[in-house]
């Protein structure tokens, strides 16, 4: 967990009620952490579906793989083209 | 870290997936149309392999990849041969003595422990079987003031561990002395006895030459060892001087009238003579003589002056002039004072013996007397 989400929201004053359902990091489209998942819907090498609070997060790209997954946190790499949240 | 890799069907992959997370941390997961593989911590891999087989889940292949894993890997023959030469050597080093550490020598300086240990040929890379610790320790306490040593062997440094010797006054002094004498007269005001025997109490007034402290102590068993006696001994030391004014004092006293002789002498030789006819009744002679010319020639003149004296009565005023003649007193009694002398007190006594008036000044000091 990075307490780097909570110093942006108390930096521009939200709410932070209005914060808690995941948050993602996106690194030069190389590696996608997010925090706060609810599990894997499914991976293939093409793509990656992360469920999170009230939605799916779909990772697209090529050579995909979870490099690391814990009970609240997951992080992927590969050639990621985008992430489609719904 | 990630230690074991699983590879189990890819089938449902998601699900069993979602919770072995709950509990566990999974790495590099990969999954092709096949297999799935993923590696995890190897304190996890038994709880992982029951929620597998719980499910279901056929493994196909597990595999460690633990540092043991990379040592079996190292296959290059440099490296093996790296491996074995290093240790090897480790082996062959602890079979030596590389360092010397000394411990508990103050004032016996390390110089004289390592020529012990040269003398035994102990030094770096000598075989920890050559050395003889008995011996080496006995040659230790043979060291001056060494009253104990021990020597162990741990790991590869050879530990000296030394006890030195408490020196005792008394015995170091140990020959024939003499005993302590006071310097002065005086009231001993404290002791402060180092060694030997005291023959003396503070109160005591003791005289010049009097014995304070014998030069020899009795040990426990009651036998007499003879020691140099020190101590501080202080004491009020009493400074007396004594001046004598009589009320009438006879003076010799010059009237002003002179006589002057001279004699001219080569070499002893008396050349010429002048002499004066004296008809003063009491009168002082004073010499001089110098050379006339330079030392080549010695011819000397010597001239006699005669001072005419006369004897008179001066009355000395003795109450009149008290505070000069008490000055007098005191700065003659100063004049035995040291600088570092401590002034305790100060007293006068005026007596009056027929026409003589006696002072006798007295200044109280405290100071050292051994």
């Amino acid at each position: 967990m990075f307490n780097f989400f909570n110093e942006i929201i108390a930096d521009y004053g939200l709410d932070s009620s209005l914060f808690n359902n995941f948050n993602i990091i996106n690194m030069s489209n190389k590696l996608v952490y997010i925090e706060g998942h609810k599990g894997v819907v499914s991976i293939s090498k093409q793509n990656i579906s992360i469920r999170v609070k009230k939605g799916v997060l779909l990772i697209n790209g090529n050579n995909l793989q979870i490099k690391r997954i814990t009970s609240s946190t997951v992080t992927v790499i590969g050639n990621i083209k985008e992430i489609e949240s719904y | 870290m990630k230690q074991y890799k699983f590879i189990i069907p890819s089938l449902n992959t998601e699900k069993i997936l979602n919770k072995l997370i709950l509990q566990f941390d999974i790495f590099d997961m990969k999954k092709d149309e096949k297999t799935c593989s993923f590696f995890c911590k190897s304190k996890d891999k038994k709880n992982i392999e029951k929620i597998l087989k719980q499910y279901g889940v056929k493994v196909e292949s597990k595999s460690y990849y633990g540092i043991f894993k990379q040592l079996k890997n190292a296959s290059s023959l440099g490296v093996i041969i790296g491996i074995v030469i290093s240790t090897i050597l480790y082996i062959i080093s602890t079979f030596f003595i590389n360092d010397v550490l000394l411990i508990g020598n103050l004032s016996i300086t390390s110089k004289e422990i390592m020529e012990v240990l040269d003398n035994h040929n102990i030094n770096k890379w000598t075989l920890k079987s050559a050395v003889n610790l008995e011996s080496l320790k006995n040659d230790l306490q043979k060291i001056k003031y060494v009253s104990y040593a021990s020597v162990i062997i741990k790991g590869n440094a050879i530990i000296i561990n030394i006890k030195e010797q408490l020196t005792n006054d008394e015995v170091v002094n140990l020959g024939v002395f003499q005993p302590l004498v006071a310097k002065y007269d005086g009231k001993i005001t404290s002791i402060k006895l180092i060694q030997g025997t005291l023959k003396c109490k503070v109160g005591d007034i003791v005289k010049l030459g009097d014995v304070l402290v014998e030069p020899y102590v009795y040990d426990s068993n009651g036998d007499k060892l003879s020691v140099q006696p020190l101590a501080d001994i202080i004491c009020d030391v009493w400074i007396t001087t004594r001046l004598e004014v009589k009320d009438k004092e006879i003076k010799k006293i010059k009237t002003g009238n002179i006589a002057k002789d001279y004699s001219i002498t080569f070499m002893d030789l008396n050349l010429f003579t002048q002499k004066t006819d004296i008809k003063f009744k009491n009168f002082m002679v004073e010499e001089n003589e110098k050379y006339l010319t330079n030392y080549i020639l010695p011819i000397k003149i010597k001239y006699m002056t005669y001072s005419e004296y006369e004897y008179c009565e001066i009355n000395t005023e003795f109450e009149k002039n008290k505070d000069k003649y008490l000055n007098q007193t005191r700065q003659m009694s100063l004049l035995n004072v040291k600088e570092y002398d401590i002034i305790k007190d100060e007293s006068y006594v005026i007596n009056k013996q027929d026409d003589t008036n006696i002072i006798v000044y007295t200044i109280t000091v405290n100071k050292l007397i051994t």
